[in-house]
This record gives structure tokens, C-alpha cells and sequence, in this order.
């Protein structure tokens, strides 16, 4: 039986969410400025912070080693807290490929990267990549070489993870701050490879 | 039937990368959530996670991912006493009327009154 | 605190506790062999933070890699799946 896959209630979810707002302003249970201060303190990560660890790890093999040990204290290094238990950074090689998933929900490292994408938290997703993950990929464009062996994460726990991709090539030289151009949001997760910025 | 959310394995559709950002309102629902979590120390990640895995699979299967927060975050609040579903509908069929809307809250639909 | 009970490398065997409501170890692992690639410290019990206790004393959280194949048939044979699972789910084999 396909697993049910529905995506109703919006409207009525956001008129139910102004509603929890002026209650939870109206009991005193949060004030205004609280608000306000959440919102930005949940939009400021962004896929571009990842983005700037993947790079420096690149260019510095120093870096990359203390963030494959322990992610969340390299992140700190740059200035980044890293507000879950543990960051796990999962690299990529010429034979390993690292894809990412939360079967039971939708566990993702919001503190660096922000909201996850759509699909990572479709439930189309959750079901098939931890059994067909090969086929997965291959519907999100990115086929994945028979030789390359797959390590499927699934995060069910306290870490929270984060894929290093492969360098692109044509990158000789390139400093950490034009690297960072190459990471995408779908990258971090396993679904798509690193890239020359404006390449598709 | 619990675990329905358990679906690691299951089959399921073809998975795309359709990525739409997601709306206003759902940004609003997290800041509101974590702002009750971690302001007031009120509920945790883990009771949310238990809340959708009991509201019930008709709704788990029917509705999107940030409304089930929502709902979730919604009943979390009514369990811990900082407000009442009664109270929550009320105030979504205040609003919609002014509006000239009618909420259903069975259907989880609000449309023209 | 006691040491962790699997260093890494070690063979274990994912249970199937019959523990009733929130639990963080998916069906579809239950019953599974693998092997303990890190320990991930250790943390307050899910199971008891989802009804509002303490979740306390912490519990020994693993990753453990269990090969696909042995989950699904026709799953590619280098394949991996990599998993956190607290150490109540977890017997040595």
C-alpha cells in the first residue's frame, strides 16, 4: 500500500497559527518583542553557512579533519553555534557517497542551514531513500556510479549531519569565500553534487 | 494504529526536488514553537514528535508538513495549560468571519462564508 | 560515568523492545546486525522527554552501520545504512 501522501491544510493552518499568536500574546505566555526576536533567530541560518564550513574544509585540510572529528566545534570556530547536541560532517569521496534523511520526522541542522527543503521533508522521501536510495537519487537528478558505494544516514537521534561533497574541478586556486558559490542546500544533504556556480 | 509515522521502507511516490519555500504562516508556527520552548522552557522537540505520532493517521496521511506542527504544536499547548483548543477555534472563526470566511474545523478547510 | 558498553567495531543486534509510545529506534531496523561505527555520547532518554520527565540518567547513543542488503533484497551489495540507537536497543552478538 503506497504510503499516504498528502499535503492539505494550509489555509486553515495559517489562520490557525495567527489565532496561537494573538492567544499566546493575549495570555502573556510570549510578548511581542520574543516574537519578533524568534523570527530572526530562525532566519538567519542559511544554506550559505554551510556552505562557508564545506569551503574552508577545502582549501584547509587542518579544518577539515577537526570538522569530520567533531562538527559543532569547528563550526564554532567560524562563529557558528551549532544549537542541537552534535553535528556530524559526512564526507564524500571518489567512492563513497553520504545521503541524508530523518525516516521519523524531520531531524535536519536548522541552527546552520535553516528550514530543510520541501522534499527532504516529504514523506515520499522519509519511506523510500533508506529502501531504494539508488532510485532516489536518481529522481532528484543525481544518479550515483554502481562503483560508488552509498552510506545512507538516517538521523534518527541527537546528531544532526551535514554531507562534505566532493571539490568540483576548474576550482584550482579559488579562495574559501568564491568556493563557498559551489554549495548548495541540496548538496549538504547528499542529493546533488558540489558545482561551478551558474553550471547546472 | 500507532507508528504511522514509523514509514522508513514503505513505498511510496516518486520523490522530486520540488522545493517550495515554505509560506509565511509556517515560518510564524516555528518561531512561535521554539519561542515557547526555549523562552519558557514549556515543552520540548520530544513532545511535539510524540504529539503528531498520537493526533492520529487520518490527519498524519492528510495534511502537510508544517500544518501537522501546527496541529501538534496547538494540542502541546492545550496539554500543558497555556491554551485551550476551544479557545484556538474560537479565535480562527472570529477572524475568518471578519473576513467573510467560514472555518471547518473537521475538514481542516476555511472557505468563502 | 561508566564506560560505553560497545567500543567501535563491535557486533550488536538492533532490538525490538515491545516499548509502548515514542520511541526512537524505526521499525524497519528492528531485529537487524551491524556493526558500532562511533559513539555519539550520551543523552536523556527520548523516550521518558516525550511525556515531560527528565529523561535522566543519560543513555549511551551509537551509530551502528547495518548493510542494506541484509534489509531489502536487491539492494546493492556495498551499501550502507547508518543509524542512531541508544544502548537499551542494542545487545551484543
Amino acid at each position: 500500500m503506497l504510503t499516504c501522501t498528502g499535503e492539505g491544510g494550509a489555509d486553515y493552518y495559517a489562520l490557525m497559527t495567527e489565532a496561537l499568536h494573538r492567544s499566546l500574546l493575549d495570555s502573556g505566555v510570549l510578548t511581542p518583542t520574543e516574537v519578533d526576536r524568534m523570527i530572526a533567530d530562525l532566519a538567519a541560518p542559511n544554506a550559505g553557512w554551510g556552505a562557508a564550513l564545506v569551503a574552508r574544509a577545502w582549501v584547509d585540510s587542518a579544518f577539515r579533519d577537526r570538522l569530520l572529528n567533531d562538527g559543532r566545534a569547528a563550526a564554532a570556530e567560524l562563529g557558528y553555534t551549532i544549537k542541537e547536541a552534535g553535528l556530524i560532517v559526512l564526507e564524500n569521496t571518489l567512492d563513497t557517497h553520504n545521503l541524508v534523511v530523518c525516516t521519523l520526522c524531520s531531524c535536519y541542522p536548522r541552527s546552520l542551514l535553516g528550514q530543510p527543503p520541501w522534499w527532504y521533508v516529504s514523506k515520499a522521501y522519509r519511506a523510500r531513500a533508506v529502501r531504494e536510495p539508488r532510485v532516489v537519487l536518481a529522481e532528484l537528478g543525481y544518479p550515483v556510479p554502481e562503483a560508488t558505494r552509498l552510506r545512507v544516514h538516517d538521523s534518527t537521534a541527537d546528531m544532526r549531519y551535514l554531507v562534505l561533497p566532493l571539490r568540483p574541478a576548474g576550482t584550482e586556486g579559488w579562495d574559501a569565500g568564491r568556493l563557498a558559490g559551489c554549495v548548495t542546500r541540496d548538496a549538504m544533504i547528499g542529493a546533488a553534487p558540489a558545482r561551478l556556480p551558474g553550471s547546472d | 494504529m500507532s507508528g504511522y509515522h514509523d514509514i522508513g521502507g514503505r513505498p511510496a511516490g516518486p520523490v522530486g526536488a520540488h522545493d517550495p519555500a515554505p509560506p509565511d504562516w509556517a515560518l510564524r508556527a516555528e518561531a512561535l514553537r521554539n519561542a515557547v520552548q526555549r523562552y519558557r522552557g514549556a515543552l520540548t522537540l520530544d513532545e511535539l514528535r510524540r504529539t503528531f505520532e498520537t493526533m492520529g493517521e487520518n490527519l498524519y496521511d492528510g495534511l502537510g508538513f508544517y500544518e501537522r506542527r501546527t496541529e501538534a504544536f496547538a494540542r502541546l499547548l492545550e496539554e500543558k495549560g497555556l491554551a485551550t483548543m476551544a479557545d484556538i477555534h474560537a479565535r480562527m472563526d472570529a477572524i475568518a468571519a471578519a473576513r467573510g470566511q467560514v472555518v471547518d474545523h473537521t475538514a481542516k478547510t476555511v472557505g468563502p462564508g | 560515568m561508566s564506560a560505553a558498553r560497545f567500543a567501535t567495531g563491535a557486533r550488536v543486534r538492533i532490538l525490538d523492545l515491545p516499548t509502548p509510545g515514542h520511541v526512537r529506534t524505526p521499525r524497519y531496523l528492528r531485529g537487524a546486525q551491524g556493526i558500532v561505527e562511533r559513539h555519539c555520547g550520551a543523552h536523556r532518554n527520548p523516550e521518558a522527554l516525550a511525556y515531560g520527565r527528565d529523561g535522566l540518567p543519560r543513555i549511551d547513543l551509537y551509530r551502528v552501520r547495518v548493510s542494506l542488503a541484509e534489509l531489502w533484497a536487491g539492494a546493492a551489495a556495498g551499501d550502507v545504512i547508518e543509524v542512531e540507537i541508544y544502548d537499551h536497543w542494542l545487545a551484543p552478538c
